[in-house]
């Protein structure tokens, strides 16, 4: 399978005041096309900085971060902002919807900001909607829909380009749990029905069980992840020689 | 989007609008009463019918702040300019008990030499010391007919005859009066002068310089000219102050309006981050609502100007209020040239915003 995302000792500093506080402190990780990853740890852990740097929301202090083989860490604002609107489907906790607009006109400005590519994408989106049900929806504005319907138009909004990833942080985190069961298997689909590489970040261990695998974070390095094809025996693979 | 944007927030538009509004109206009803009664005035003073205006020495175009006066006798010595045909003294008075007018004392033969005399619409000439002649615009504005008593510079005056306007001043009395008002025997402010042959009055005047090479000598059929704004350096300072002072009202409201919006909107801006919007689209974006701002207030403005001029000619008909399609067009470019300065920072300042700390804001 390609790899789609890359990281080499991937480390992240923030000044707060005067302190310099290590975020991430040398991550190492292969996300390959059609994956469907949790990570996860507890708060304060850094999986919130790992997918600013994986979205191409923000620069390494160190290390690489490679999307499709592209190195953000040497790229400015514009060639990031290219990225972000190409290659990376966003969903949050809080959905973020623009509130002023319906669901439908949400979904649009996704496709209006990613350029003409987005028009031969609308049996695509027509699948999407249908898979949501969101359908009947569509003219409403977030305040007229449930916390669960406007998650479902934020992964509508994200998946519309179909980007290369969707990065979906705490996408349960303001759901009841029968939303929350609605949207993890609507993102398993996804990642089925159309082989959407999916990162989902995440302190809630009851998400583990919709995806195949498991990244483990603490104190800003990985400390487990169940690769079905490790770093290294991947490597072995591909350069047998070495 | 930006419509949305805008409809979000009803209260702060419309009052971003009336503002935008205010810039425009006040630009052009001042702009407007400015050069409409300055050009009125000139049209009237044109109207007069003479080539010549002999004024006393460093003496103003406006009649009406003219101190300095000439003796009567000059009359005769003008006479005898080759190629004059008729001379008008006229001593001017200026009544501002109820607004500013001019009021002409004059010697109605004389002035009917140069002007080829009143059309009258009632009435006619005065008769007595207490008798005034008032045209039609002055007439419909204080609602006065013949026989009517009107008060003018703390004296009472009969209304003699209503005549069409037109004729240099609105009100006429004669020199008799003039006279026993200001004190001043045997003087006149300007005197309006015909000659036999028009084409030929800078010739004239060369010649009346000869002779009164200190006073003012200026054709009529240049005077309108003259009273414009950009010939009278007071006057376009007046303007560009106006219009400095709009101008800085827009901005002001603007940038309160842009600012505020996006400080409101910061998630809302990260959100349109996160989803690939490019900082130049940010920057577009709050301009274009800046714009769509700008626009509705122009047209308010637009419309509310030429309804309070209307308002004004209705109410004060003596009042010009001059509304220039040039100048609908500046006021609306200085409007946009608002909107630009007021939504610069602002978008500026959104542009630059943190993609993750934008997200983030509460």
């Amino acid at each position: 399978m390609k790899t789609l995302l890359e990281t080499i000792d991937l480390r992240k500093t923030y000044q707060v005041g005067k302190i310099d506080v290590e975020a991430l402190r040398g991550v190492n990780l292969r996300i390959r096309e059609g994956e469907l990853v949790a990570v996860m740890g507890p708060s304060g852990c850094g999986k919130s900085t790992l997918m600013h740097l994986l979205g191409a929301m923000t620069k390494p202090t160190t290390g690489q971060v490679l999307i499709d083989g592209r190195d953000i860490s040497t790229m400015n604002d514009a060639q990031l902002t290219e990225i972000r609107r190409k290659k990376i489907g966003f969903v949050f906790q809080k959905f973020n919807l623009l509130p002023t607009l319906t669901a439908r006109a949400n979904i649009e400005i996704a496709r209006h900001l990613h350029g003409s590519e987005a028009k031969n994408h609308d049996e695509h989106l027509a699948q999407i909607l249908q898979l949501l049900m969101i359908e009947q929806k569509m003219d409403r504005k977030p305040s007229e829909l449930s916390g669960g319907e406007q998650q479902r138009v934020a992964i509508a909004r994200a998946v519309a380009n179909r980007p290369s990833i969707v990065l979906a942080d705490e996408p349960t985190g303001s759901l009841d749990s029968k939303n929350s069961e609605i949207v993890l298997n609507m993102f398993r689909e996804l990642n089925r029905r159309f082989n959407q590489t999916i990162i989902l970040v995440t302190h809630n261990p009851e998400l583990v069980e919709y995806t195949d695998r498991l990244i483990e974070m603490r104190d800003g390095v990985v400390v487990s992840d169940n690769d079905p094809v490790p770093f290294a025996r991947e490597s072995e693979l591909t350069h047998p020689l070495i | 989007m930006i419509i949305s944007g805008l409809a979000a927030r009803p209260v702060r538009t419309l009052v971003s609008v009336l503002a935008v509004a205010l810039e425009v109206t006040l630009i052009l009803v001042v702009v407007g009463l400015t050069t409409g009664i300055s050009s009125e005035t000139a049209k009237r003073t044109e109207g007069v019918g003479a080539d010549i205006m002999f004024q006393p020495p460093n003496s103003s175009l406006f009649l009406a702040i003219n101190n300095g006066s000439m003796p009567l006798a000059l009359e005769g010595a003008i006479w005898k300019i080759e190629g004059v045909t008729a001379v008008a003294p006229v001593q001017t008075l200026v009544n501002s008990s109820s607004g500013l007018e001019i009021i002409y004392g004059i010697d109605p033969d004389k002035f009917a030499a140069v002007s080829g005399g009143f059309v009258w619409h009632e009435g006619g000439m005065f008769s007595g010391v207490d008798d005034v002649v008032v045209d039609d615009v002055y007439a419909l504005a204080k609602k006065v007919h013949v026989g009517d008593s009107v008060e003018l510079v703390n004296h009472k005056f009969r209304v003699a005859g209503i005549v069409e306007h037109g004729k240099g001043a609105r009100l006429f009395i004669s020199q008799k009066t003039a006279r026993e008002l200001t004190g001043l025997v045997d003087r006149a402010s300007v005197f309006y002068v015909k000659i036999s042959d028009p084409e030929q009055v800078n010739a004239v005047i060369e010649r009346m310089g000869k002779v009164f090479p200190t006073y003012g000598l200026r054709p009529l059929r240049e005077y309108a000219k003259l009273m414009m704004s950009t010939s009278m350096p007071a006057l376009d300072a007046f303007i560009e102050t106006v219009v400095f002072v709009a101008l800085c009202i827009g901005v002001l409201v603007i940038f309160l309006s842009m600012y505020t919006t996006i400080t409101e909107r910061t998630r809302e801006i990260g959100i349109l981050r996160a989803l690939g919007a490019s900082k130049q689209f940010i920057v577009s974006l709050i301009f274009q609502e800046s714009a769509l701002v700008c626009f509705l207030g122009i047209i308010i403005g637009l419309g509310s100007s030429l309804l309070i001029g209307r308002a004004v000619q209705v109410v004060f008909p003596t009042l010009i209020v001059d509304i220039s399609l040039a100048w609908m067009g500046k006021a609306a470019g200085f409007a946009l040239i608002s909107g630009i300065i007021g939504s610069l920072y602002p978008s500026i300042k959104a542009a630059g915003q943190d993609p993750v700390e934008a997200l983030a804001y509460e």
